[in-house]
């Protein structure tokens, strides 16, 4: 169990991480979810002990990790771009944590070829790092990581660089690969979905602080308040009578009033919805039309189409509500 | 319309056509004042008298003293190439790696001694080590340690700017990896940074061997001709044995020794360039540790290596028969204050500070046309192959024997069409021709790391290929530009090799009149040479301090 108790770091004036509290149950994956400059490469970075605390304490299975240096934590880091060691081939890569072990060249082989097996990349165990592409790379830097058998794997953005099929292909194997070795792992990223596809729980960090955090699945779809909901991708706020009627025509209880909070995907345009609007402007994306509609009785929202729908400004539309997309706030 | 008349000329020549016109006016002034001087000092040493002779190679070769020479010469290069590196390195990482209060200031200081006159190196050690100085108890005045000392003095800036700009711009992820995989720091300094850092420390570690080797002025004044170098050892067969052909033969042994070490030089910088990854704007320094100590107190040491000629210099200066005084100073307007001298020492400082000033001009039109040919990157194999070959051939005079071409001048200069002998123009081209590798080296680096994207974007957008590498590499040329003109100035102003052979008696520089004050006796000669060798450091420093105060990184750094 990995426990962070207040962790705070400085740099200089500027609080980068905030008094943040967590814990790790071992064989679970952590995504500390945020947008850039939120201070969560710097909480990745003061777990890994290459940052000076300014307050607060980390411990694992209970031990305080003050003053213990990093290479003597049993973490291992994947940063986004591998950081894999140039000068070194792929199978030296891999072998690095294992030599420092002292584990011996037969052994040392033979684990290379497993974790190489593991990682999906047979045969490469001779090739020169600059040769691979980047989602090599990564693959590589990750066998090089599960090598140090690490106590927790600590991954900074680590499929951001790739494109974005590889990057989907990548995140479902790294998911498999995680659970497969029980790895503990904390994973600090911008992305939804490189969260969503890793995590079982996730914690969310804005402007330094941890403002909410749980199993992955609730944090999607119980954002605590506005900030939250607007950074994992709710666009449209409603309060006071839009709130209760949007909430009301989706069949979502909303006896307290609080203010809704509408992804996209909450408001379909459907012949069978039964609200009205008028479209104001309708723009195609990968595979839905987003529209933007003045809804009668509520206002301007956001909504989707289907792919082959035809919008033009001023069409009137019917929609209908869905509540998976929406969260009282 | 207008527009079409491009398409006369295709548009791929243009910017080679282009290239290839800056690229004559430096090559022309190379084969001039380069390959013709030394061309012919190596013709007088083979080709005496109208026919080939190499019958004296053999016989050079052969002599007991040709193999003193190159013995000393390569065991005083190894061992100071050794020494500073082994002080250098410590201190780069002080440097480069960690931020404390007073490091700019350190920086300056380290690296000063590398446009200190050689002279005024020499100056200063005989200063310090010599019997009445302050460490002259240990009998190394004249002395091979005094020499090892000075080659260690001069070079420290070589390989704390070259390896201290490389450890600077790692990326530290690569260390952080490492570590957090189990490696301690030591263990991550050999596997991960060493590497990384190997081929800045092959790059200036071959300079180092390169400026050790045909040091002149430091052994010059340090040994006199007690301790031939290949350096001093062409000298003496020049001037005193008139044995020209002995010379051309070390002449040549030092020329292929040379470009053997440039090339080596040069394939690391370009591993160096290619194999880092730039750190992106995060600073990779850190305020210092506890488990730094050990490597502050070498970098203390080593500072304080740096400042003891220095203070020595000028408190001796100060020093009379009786106690303190600005008599040697008052001396310096006075033409009759010394058999030595025909004109007063503030004479020479006019007359050096004008030589300089041609030389930095001519150096620096040269240097930009040469770093912007240089720093092309052509898609073709054969055309990229001959921009490193350019490259190369700049950096020669940086090696070779400052008596061979100054004695070449000399010997080639002397008939028309150029009949130059007499001229006054001879100094300056010869202190350019040893500061232009120094601006290349200045330049070049901040012309290749302009993304070429952003020259490509301009060419998108209708500029044609002269305008489109202006608006690109146009912006970051400022401060080079000024940097590499004050490195220049202070480079020129210092040099004495080739000057001491061209300068006219009536106008000499300071250098050479400090040479001429302390190879005569008497104590005011001496005193003399340390107030001239005082006020030229000032000269030299402050044009330094101005420069560093630009912060670019590539002064001084190979």
């Amino acid at each position: 169990m990995l426990r962070l108790d207040q962790l705070s770091v400085r740099f200089g004036d500027l609080v980068a991480v905030d008094e943040v509290s967590l814990a790790l149950p071992a064989g679970e994956v952590l995504a500390v979810l945020g947008p850039s400059g939120c201070g969560k490469s710097t909480l990745l970075r003061a777990i890994a002990g290459l940052e000076d605390l300014a307050g607060g304490q980390i411990s694992l299975d209970g031990k305080d990790l003050a003053g213990v240096p990093t290479h003597r934590r049993g973490f291992a880091l994947l940063f986004q771009d591998g950081q894999l060691f140039r000068h070194l081939d792929v199978a030296a890569n891999i072998a690095y944590p294992l030599r420092l072990r002292g584990v011996d060249r037969s052994e040392t082989s033979a684990q290379v070829v497993d974790l190489l097996e593991t990682v999906g990349l047979p045969d490469y165990a001779n090739r020169d790092v600059t040769t691979l592409s980047g989602g090599e790379q990564q693959r590589v830097a990750l066998a090089r990581s599960l090598a140090a058998e690490p106590r927790v794997l600590l991954l900074d953005e680590p499929l951001s660089a790739l494109d974005r099929s590889l990057r989907e292909r990548l995140a479902g194997d790294l998911r498999s690969i995680l659970t497969g070795t029980r790895t503990t792992a904390l994973l600090v990223t911008h992305d939804h979905d490189e969260a969503f596809t890793l995590a079982d729980r996730m914690a969310v960090m804005l402007e330094g602080q941890i403002v909410q955090h749980g199993p992955t699945q609730r944090v999607w779809t119980e954002p605590v308040d506005r900030r939250v909901a607007e950074f994992l991708g709710f666009s449209t706020f409603l309060v006071g009578n839009p709130a209760e009627q949007v909430a009301a025509a989706a069949g979502l209880p909303n006896r307290s009033r609080a203010p809704l909070a509408l992804r996209r995907s909450a408001l379909r345009v459907d012949p069978e919805g039964e609200l009205k609007a008028t479209v104001r402007r309708a723009v195609a994306i990968s595979d839905a039309v987003r529209a933007d509609l003045e809804l009668d009785g509520v206002g301007p929202v956001e909504a989707l189409a289907a792919q082959d729908a035809v919008l033009t400004p001023g069409d009137r539309v019917r929609v209908r509500p869905d509540r998976a997309g929406m969260a009282l706030l | 319309m207008g527009r079409h008349h491009h398409r006369l000329v295709p548009e791929r020549l243009v910017p080679a056509l282009g290239v290839t016109l800056l690229a004559l006016l430096p090559l022309a002034f190379l084969t001039v004042f380069f390959v013709l001087p030394v061309g012919g000092m190596l013709v007088r040493g083979f080709y005496p008298d109208g026919a080939w002779d190499l019958s004296g190679v053999g016989e050079v070769l052969g002599r007991d003293r040709t193999a003193r020479v190159l013995g000393f010469t390569i065991g005083m290069a190894t061992l100071g190439t050794a020494l500073t590196l082994t002080l250098g390195l410590p201190l780069a990482f002080v440097l480069y790696r960690l931020v404390f209060p007073g490091r700019a200031l350190l920086r300056a200081i380290v690296v000063m001694p590398f446009v200190l006159p050689t002279v005024v190196v020499g100056v200063m050690f005989r200063a310090l080590l010599s019997s009445g100085g302050p460490l002259g108890f240990l009998g190394w005045d004249r002395s091979w340690t005094a020499i090892l000392l000075a080659f260690v003095f001069f070079n420290l800036a070589v390989v704390v700017r070259t390896v201290g700009g490389m450890w600077e711009g790692l990326d530290r992820r690569a260390e952080e990896s490492a570590a957090a995989l189990g490696a301690s720091p030591t263990h991550v300094f050999r596997t991960v940074t060493l590497p990384a850092l190997l081929p800045s420390i092959v790059s200036a570690g071959t300079l180092v061997f390169l400026f050790c080797s045909t040091a002149f002025g430091v052994v010059l004044t340090l040994g006199g001709l007690r301790y031939g170098t290949i350096e001093s050892e062409i000298y003496l067969l020049t001037t005193e044995f008139l044995d020209l052909q002995g010379a051309a033969v070390l002449s040549v042994i030092q020329l292929l020794a040379v470009v053997v070490m440039l090339t080596l030089a040069a394939r690391a910088r370009a591993r160096s360039e290619a194999t880092t990854d730039r750190a992106a704007a995060r600073s990779v320094a850190r305020r210092p540790r506890a488990g730094d100590a050990p490597l502050l107190v070498v970098a203390g040491l080593v500072v304080a290596f740096v400042l003891t000629p220095v203070l020595t210099l000028v408190l001796r200066s100060l020093r009379g028969g009786s106690g303190w005084t600005l008599e040697h100073y008052r001396s310096l307007g006075d033409a009759g204050a010394s058999p030595a001298m025909r004109v007063s020492i503030l004479d020479a400082v006019q007359n050096s500070l004008s030589t300089a000033v041609d030389a930095t001009m001519i150096a620096m039109v040269l240097g930009v046309c040469v770093s912007i040919v240089v720093s092309r990157r052509p898609r073709a194999a054969w055309a990229s192959r001959l921009v490193s070959v350019l490259d190369g051939a700049f950096m020669l005079p940086l090696g070779i024997s400052a008596v061979t071409v100054g004695f070449g001048f000399l010997i080639t200069l002397d008939r028309p069409p150029l009949d130059l002998r007499t001229s006054a123009v001879l100094v300056p081209i010869a202190q350019a021709l040893v500061a232009l590798p120094l601006v290349v080296r200045t330049i070049t680096p901040v012309l290749r790391s302009v993304d070429p994207r952003i020259r490509q974007a301009a060419s998108a957008l209708g500029a044609p290929p002269m305008r489109a590498a202006w608006t690109a590499e146009g912006p970051v040329l400022g401060r080079p530009l000024l940097a590499a003109t004050g490195f220049a100035f202070a480079v020129s102003l210092g040099e004495f090799g080739a000057t001491s052979f061209l300068a006219r008696p009536d106008r000499p520089t300071v250098p050479v009149m400090i040479y001429d004050l302390i190879s005569r006796p008497g104590v005011e000669n001496m005193g003399m040479a340390l107030a001239a060798s005082v006020v030229l450091s000032l000269l030299t420093v402050t044009v330094m301090g101005v420069v560093e105060r630009l912060r670019v990184g590539s002064v001084g750094a190979f």
